[in-house]
């Protein structure tokens, strides 16, 4: 079995769930292979390093007489090895997209004509939207995942971003059924579309093991200790957890608030520490290493996300299941119909969306209540161990591509 | 006649700037220049008047064979007319450009406003002037400042040097006009010593902001939110609260008026929340066309973090639409609380559904504040007020 895995970037920490389903499925004796722009973030990964010739790094330059030796020796290079199919190539994409953008599109494709595998695996359904028309030029099975934003707002102000997107896909991963719900109902997924497969996010398993205390703190003598882990962006809805924060203060109780992220909101952010006061008890850290930001989930008391869809039953971001690995109770908005199940199992604390005051009162029954948080945190440990690791994750990604080529093979 | 010149506004400028230009020059008191970065004389909303010269200054995105042919153009004329303030100008433009394209662009800005004859430079976007003061107080001349928004009220947060760039504006300014009270204040604060602010409130065409101020039995409302949709404005906040409306036994549409990067928000909100069939989106709209639609609204909602004094507010206000505001800045100098609108705090949800409830169940509360909001423009927000405040502004500054 050959496998191609398309990301935008390889490795970067927040996708550590990429570069360890590679090791897996080499580990298993898969053939596999990831085609990417490079990352800043390598040296995060040095376990990688020796497999790096498999790798198949795609060079992005500015300078023109750069871009033309790349794209000659592309060209060169898949010519020599596969006339026919080069010809294939452009007689096919030049049509379509006219001869420059053919070129670029080449570029970025020619490592998946040399390999030639036998499954495609688009980690985010956008990128499988550039490169679709693959399909028409090489026989393999595509995959393409649902991650979040791509399917919630990527493109939604163009009708039918991705109708001819879904009739060529073979199959999709998920990592949560409400994706594929919201996809069916406004991003004109067909209703019977198969197979789909839900395989949640994941962390790795060694959080599971760092120790944490818990304080007794309770917001009237110490402040509560409350993180946020995540980019500064509309998405993560952060004015909605700054103005329930001023609701708490105006209750009299006593937090410090860190945020670790950057982003394009943080003007935003910077301007609505002032308006509600919050100077003394919020402080922005930036973007920050794993390591130093293991440091920041130890030193908290709650971790709170204020992302405007997601689904702590199903596992939120990655950000959330680090933080419930390391024991914290996590305050984060849920879909109604997961509600009870939530206050029945008791692994996190949901919050209706948007609504400050639901947010502030969820908040202050924790603040008040350090056994309350011990328990919910440690439940959220166990969660995270059943269902949330990322051995397990690439275990059920071994198991699906299998599949996948199984009926290919029928 | 005294010659203004305007510099920093794009061409053709925006609605209230249009105004507030229109009305200085038929007053026929003052010359107007506008010194702009961007002309489209193509779009809509361009000046009536043909008396006001409009002269197009260096930006970076200009193509290089233009940028060039200007500038050596303004040099010869600068060098011929007043060649001993060449120096000045070249110097100022090295102690503020960062790179020599930038230099570039500035020496040529400073060349082009240097060739022509003006008695003060007003400033519509406060910031704008820093990159001016000294070449200004080079000509022997002065500038005066406008206090809007954001530059005011969030810009000085985000760093010292914003904040002290502000600081030297303010002091040097001969004039400085303010929106509101409320910025006036957010100014007086940052600055120890006396400023010399005019406040004087944007003016509405009550002509074609007309509504019908009628007491009809209303089975539903027909909400608007109108303006960019940036975080400022916080388009999200606005939907959930109509949302909590709807769940709360309100019947109603909200229309949607503008654009701005917050746009896949904004549609994936709609869609989280289920709102599609109780939501119309009409994308960016004209002056005139955005009067048409307010003629069959009953209430604007506002959830803006930060705003000088809305001019939506006051559109609404004189079309006989009730504004449910957030109580920021300059808002509350418009509505009176409980009489012709209302306000809340920014990101509240009780109030403002609260709110939107009672006038859903009032008709004739509705009808009342709509009379209301209609008699406070009459009052204080027309055109000839603010033609009046700003004449009277200029002929004191360049006194």
């Amino acid at each position: 079995m050959k496998v191609v895995i398309y990301i935008y970037h390889f490795p970067r920490f927040s996708e550590t769930f990429i570069a360890r389903k590679f090791l897996y499925l080499l580990q298993k004796g898969i053939d596999v292979h990831v085609v990417a722009w490079p990352s800043n973030e390598q040296h995060l990964f040095p376990e990688v390093q020796p497999y790096l010739k498999r790798v198949h790094y795609l060079h992005l330059t500015k300078n023109k007489i750069k871009a033309f030796f790349y794209l000659l020796y592309a060209f060169l290079k898949t010519f020599i090895k596969d006339p026919a199919l080069t010809i294939k190539y452009f007689k096919i994409t030049t049509p379509l997209y006219g001869i420059t953008k053919a070129l670029k599109k080449f570029y970025s494709e020619y490592p998946i004509l040399l390999i030639k595998p036998d499954i495609i695996h688009f980690e985010y359904i956008t990128i499988f939207k550039e490169h679709h028309h693959l399909k028409d030029i090489l026989n393999f099975k595509a995959i393409a995942s649902f991650r979040g934003h791509d399917v919630v707002y990527t493109g939604i102000d163009e009708k039918d971003y991705y109708k001819d997107v879904f009739s060529k896909l073979d199959a999709i991963h998920t990592i949560a059924n409400y994706l594929v719900k919201y996809a069916k109902k406004y991003r004109g997924l067909p209703s019977n579309f198969s197979p789909i497969r839900k395989i949640p996010p994941a962390i790795p398993s060694d959080l599971l093991e760092i120790e944490k205390n818990y304080s007794t703190r309770n917001g009237v003598s110490e402040p509560v200790r409350i993180l946020t882990v995540g980019r500064l962006h509309w998405a993560k809805g952060y004015e909605y957890i700054l103005k329930a924060l001023n609701i708490l203060k105006d209750r009299g109780i006593k937090f410090h608030y860190r945020i670790i992220g950057e982003g394009p909101l943080k003007e935003m952010l910077v301007y609505l520490i002032n308006f509600f006061d919050l100077e003394e008890s919020v402080e922005m850290l930036g973007k920050l290493s794993f390591s130093e930001t293991i440091e920041h989930y130890k030193w908290a008391d709650i971790f709170i996300i204020g992302t405007l869809w997601g689904s702590l039953k199903e596992g939120f971001s990655n950000a959330v299941l680090e933080a419930q690995a390391m024991g914290l109770p996590v305050v984060a908005g849920e879909y109604t119909e997961n509600m009870k199940y939530l206050q029945r199992e008791k692994f996190a604390i949901p919050v209706e969306r948007r609504n400050p005051e639901d947010i502030a009162d969820k908040l202050q029954l924790l603040i008040e209540n350090p056994a309350e948080r011990k328990i919910i945190g440690m439940r959220a440990r166990e969660f995270v161990k059943n269902y949330h690791t990322i051995d397990k994750q690439a275990e059920d990604f071994c198991r699906f591509y299998t599949e996948i080529l199984g009926e290919v093979r029928k | 006649m005294h010659r203004i010149a305007i510099l920093g506004i794009n061409y053709p400028p925006s609605t209230f700037i249009k105004r507030k230009v229109e009305a200085l020059s038929t007053s026929n008191k003052f010359q107007i220049t506008i010194f702009s970065y961007r002309i489209d004389r193509h779009k809509d909303n361009t000046l009536s008047n043909p008396d006001i010269k409009i002269i197009k200054l260096l930006h970076p995105d200009d193509p290089v064979l233009w940028k060039v042919a200007v500038f050596i153009y303004y040099f010869i004329k600068i060098s011929l007319k007043h060649p001993k303030i060449l120096n000045t100008l070249a110097k100022t433009a090295m102690g503020k450009a960062i790179g020599f394209k930038s230099f570039l662009n500035l020496f040529g800005n400073y060349l082009i406003i240097s060739s022509y004859s003006w008695d003060i430079m007003h400033f519509e976007w406060v910031m704008h002037a820093y990159s001016y003061i000294e070449v200004i107080q080079a000509l022997n001349r002065s500038y005066t400042v406008s206090l809007r928004g954001r530059q005011i009220t969030i810009e000085p947060l985000l760093s010292e040097d914003k904040k002290n760039r502000l600081s030297k504006i303010l002091r040097n300014a001969q004039k400085i006009h303010s929106v509101s009270y409320a910025l006036k204040k957010n100014a007086e604060n940052m600055i120890s010593e006396p400023l010399d602010i005019q406040v004087i409130y944007n003016g509405v065409d009550t002509e074609l902001f007309n509504g019908k101020c009628d007491n009809s039995e209303h089975t539903y409302l027909n909400i608007i939110f109108i303006g960019s949709l940036i975080w400022r404005k916080s388009i999200d906040s606005a939907l959930y609260i109509f949302y909590r409306f709807l769940s709360e036994g309100g019947k109603g549409t909200l229309h949607i008026v503008g654009n701005g990067p917050e746009k896949p928000r904004m549609l994936s909100t709609i869609n989280n929340l289920n709102l599609n069939d109780n939501v119309v989106y009409h994308g960016e709209k004209t002056e005139k066309e955005v009067a048409e639609i307010l003629r069959d609204m009953d209430v604007l909602i506002l959830t803006s973090f930060a705003e000088g004094l809305a001019n939506v507010i006051l559109e609404a206000m004189a079309t006989c639409t009730v504004p449910i505001a957030t109580n920021v800045q300059g808002n509350p100098e418009a509505i009176t609380h409980g009489e012709n609108g209302f306000l809340f705090s920014p990101l509240s949800i009780k109030e403002p559904v609260s709110y939107l409830l009672k006038l859903y169940h009032n008709p004739d509360l509705l009808y009342r504040m709509k009379i209301k909001a209609r008699e406070k423009v009459e009052s204080m927000f027309t055109l000839e007020k603010m033609q009046e405040g700003h004449i009277k502004f200029f002929m004191e500054a360049i006194k």
